[in-house]
């Protein structure tokens, strides 16, 4: 499709009514890119590695039970809690006790949100005097937050009051966090062990993430959110004159509540005119950054971070972006100080970030190109001064096509479902990526705890295919990987995929799901996909084309989530069991280095064609059928 | 509506209650 989105010769690469300097195109094969988009990526991936260092030293220092002088008057709150719940921090756990505590833990915060949900209408806090939620959404719902997962089938101001808000969900961003860096916490302790039967407790690893490293940053991220305009209140909605009133027609309905038709059989059409707004408030900032931090993504407001309530200026927009990826990418510092070994971190942080930053480049690049079809009908879609160009569809002007795909490649890189535009609206191939990056398992950087995790199981992969290569038992960080481990990372790997494929394929055969499809063909196959996709990863954004607020989406899509988070956390717990009663054996001759470029490569390698081996066919039917009808 | 979906919860966390139980007794016998 080149021939249609070439640079016009009065107005080519650097042309003199490029006034502004960020606007200079780079042509470089098929990638279209501007080198204002290439100066902000790069800050982005900077700044994210250059604090992946200090957080991730921190955080190991947090696990390794380390004191940390400026938070030293922590401890005694950390101590009161133990107390409060009769535990006794010194006392380790099995990976089976590890496993029911969690499970345990997150059924009770599951059944908490899921009562919230049903009973906010007689609680406090519910200045807009909000009805009970519907008991398929608030399952949803209450699934969707205890798995970190974060997909919304509602609207958070015409749904949730500020109770539900602030209660159950913000401290399920909490919870569910921290329940991943524990199980990531549990599966590092495996490696560093030896002939030991426990891996650590549960609640003290929970606990020591909520104290020390989720609760700090929040309260920064949301004290620079405020400062940024990020509501954060308990005040009602507030209605407010326009600047400008507002007028529309729309047909008349009669006491049957149908459309009015005249005397041919056309609807009666009435005047509107709108002079006041209603602007929904709440305790915004400090659910957006737990939700950013924790890799949440659920949004107070429907639009979520398109919102200007929840994401208001480019800075804040900076802020909510850097800090998606922020502790997963530490944690592979913290991963390489306590497994000894720095290097291990670096190459596995090195394999996420090559994917990473391939994939933005193929998302800012598909964006900047715009639409093919407007294309060929002779409309001017290149970067200018004026217009910012490319697929400007569905995407907030303030932050601009860089910024909406990196921020689409960021969150669903992390299991983060927030949005700062609308990923229906994007290209096929735009739209593909961030899918693509669910379907790979959310390990390239992926959820706090949970991508981290998920990556070392692909790991465990690599090195069993290179020890078959090569004829060895095969070993990771001196432990020998054999049959049960293998069985493990096998069921952590092949879950997902399942839950959404099968979870597609029967969306898109029975009426219920098909009903909800309003737009047909390829798209509408993608959008489903897509639904699946996100929950079957534990994700949670949204196509948002799919009318997904119904019985059956709230359920199968709930049900995806939970097989999604507990049965790959069950055998990665699993592993972290069978690895600490293991002997540590010295690396030998044929030992495969695990942190050396050609390991990298290796894991990318996997990852990338588990990925495309299972999706590629699905996606065929979806995004890339949409691109080639586009461009044909 | 809300005994089917507490229900439903509490039968999935048992069932993974289960597979817990089932690799443990998977990893002993390896």
């Amino acid at each position: 499709v080149r021939h249609e989105l070439a640079v016009s010769p009065e107005r080519g690469p650097c042309a003199a009514d490029f006034r502004l300097p960020g606007f200079c195109i780079v042509l470089s094969g098929e990638i279209l890119m501007t080198s204002n988009g290439f100066l902000q990526i790069a800050v982005y991936v900077i700044v994210l590695l250059g604090l992946a260092k200090p957080l991730g030293g921190y955080m190991a220092r947090i696990y390794r039970d380390k004191s940390i002088r400026p938070m030293r008057w922590v401890g005694s709150i950390e101590s009161l809690i133990y107390r409060l719940g009769g535990v006794k921090p010194e006392q380790e756990m099995r990976w089976t006790e590890y496993a029911a505590a969690l499970l345990v833990f997150n059924l009770l915060g599951l059944i908490a949100v899921y009562a919230l949900q049903r009973f906010q209408s007689y609680l406090p806090l519910n200045p807009q005097h909000l009805a009970a939620v519907t008991p398929d959404s608030a399952f949803n719902t209450a699934v969707s937050f205890a798995t970190n997962t974060n997909w919304q089938g509602y609207g958070g101001e015409t749904t949730m009051s500020y109770l539900t808000q602030t209660l159950g969900l913000t401290v399920q961003n909490f919870a569910s966090a921290a329940t991943g860096m524990a199980v990531l916490v549990a599966l590092i302790r495996g490696f560093i062990r030896r002939n030991q039967e426990t891996i650590g407790n549960f609640w003290v690893d929970m606990t020591r993430s909520t104290l020390y490293i989720l609760l700090p940053l929040s309260l920064l991220l949301a004290l620079a959110l405020v400062a940024q305009g990020v509501v954060q209140t308990f005040s009602p909605y507030q209605t407010v004159a326009l600047a400008e009133a507002v007028s529309y027609e729309q047909p008349k309905l009669g006491a049957d509540g149908q459309p009015v038709k005249n005397h041919e059989g056309k609807p009666v059409l009435e005047k509107i005119e709108v002079r006041e707004q209603t602007l929904a408030l709440g305790p915004a900032a400090s659910q957006i950054a737990i939700k950013q931090l924790g890799t949440n993504g659920g949004g107070f407001f429907n639009v979520n971070s398109a919102h200007p309530f929840e994401n208001p200026t480019p800075l804040s927009n900076f802020l909510e972006m850097l800090s998606i990826l922020l502790i997963p990418a530490a944690l592979c510092y913290t991963f390489g100080v306590m497994v000894g070994d720095t290097r291990q971190g670096w190459a596995i942080l090195g394999a996420m970030t090559v994917i990473f930053v391939a994939m933005i480049f193929v998302t800012v690049s598909a964006e900047q190109q715009g639409n093919p079809v407007l294309a060929s009908l002779g409309a001017d879609q290149m970067p200018s001064h004026a217009p910012a160009g490319g697929n400007m569809e569905g995407k907030e002007t303030r932050f601009g096509i860089v910024n909406s795909a990196l921020w689409a490649v960021a969150t669903t890189s992390a299991s983060n479902g927030s949005v700062n535009a609308m990923h229906d609206s994007f290209t096929p191939i735009g739209g593909m990526i961030p899918m693509w990056l669910m379907q790979l398992g959310e390990v390239v950087y992926g959820g706090v705890g949970s991508g981290l995790y998920g990556m070392i199981v692909f790991a465990l992969v690599a090195v069993f295919v290179a020890g078959l290569m090569i004829g060895r038992t095969p070993e990771y960080l001196g432990k020998k990987i054999e049959a049960f481990e293998m069985k493990m990372a096998s069921v952590a790997i092949l879950i997902p995929p399942l839950v959404v494929l099968g979870g597609a394929a029967i969306a898109v055969m029975v009426a219920a799901g098909k009903s909800s499809v309003f737009n047909p063909g390829a798209h509408g196959f993608s959008e489903v996909l897509y639904a699946f996709s996100s929950a079957g990863n534990n994700n949670g954004s949204a196509f948002a084309g799919l009318s997904a607020n119904t019985p059956f989406y709230n359920f199968m899509l709930g049900l995806a989530m939970l097989f999604a988070r507990y049965w790959l956390a069950v055998p990665v717990l699993a592993i972290a069991g069978s690895l600490a009663a293991k002997k540590i054996v010295p690396a030998g001759s044929g030992t495969l280095p695990t942190h050396t470029p050609l390991f990298v490569a290796l894991l990318i390698g996997t990852v990338l064609m588990v990925g495309a081996l299972t999706f590629i066919p699905a996606l065929a039917l979806g995004p890339i059928v949409e691109h080639l009808q586009m461009t044909k | 509506m809300d005994i089917v979906f507490i229900l439903l919860s509490a039968g999935f966390f048992l069932l993974t209650g289960a597979l817990v139980y089932v690799f443990e007794k998977l990893r002993s016998a390896s």
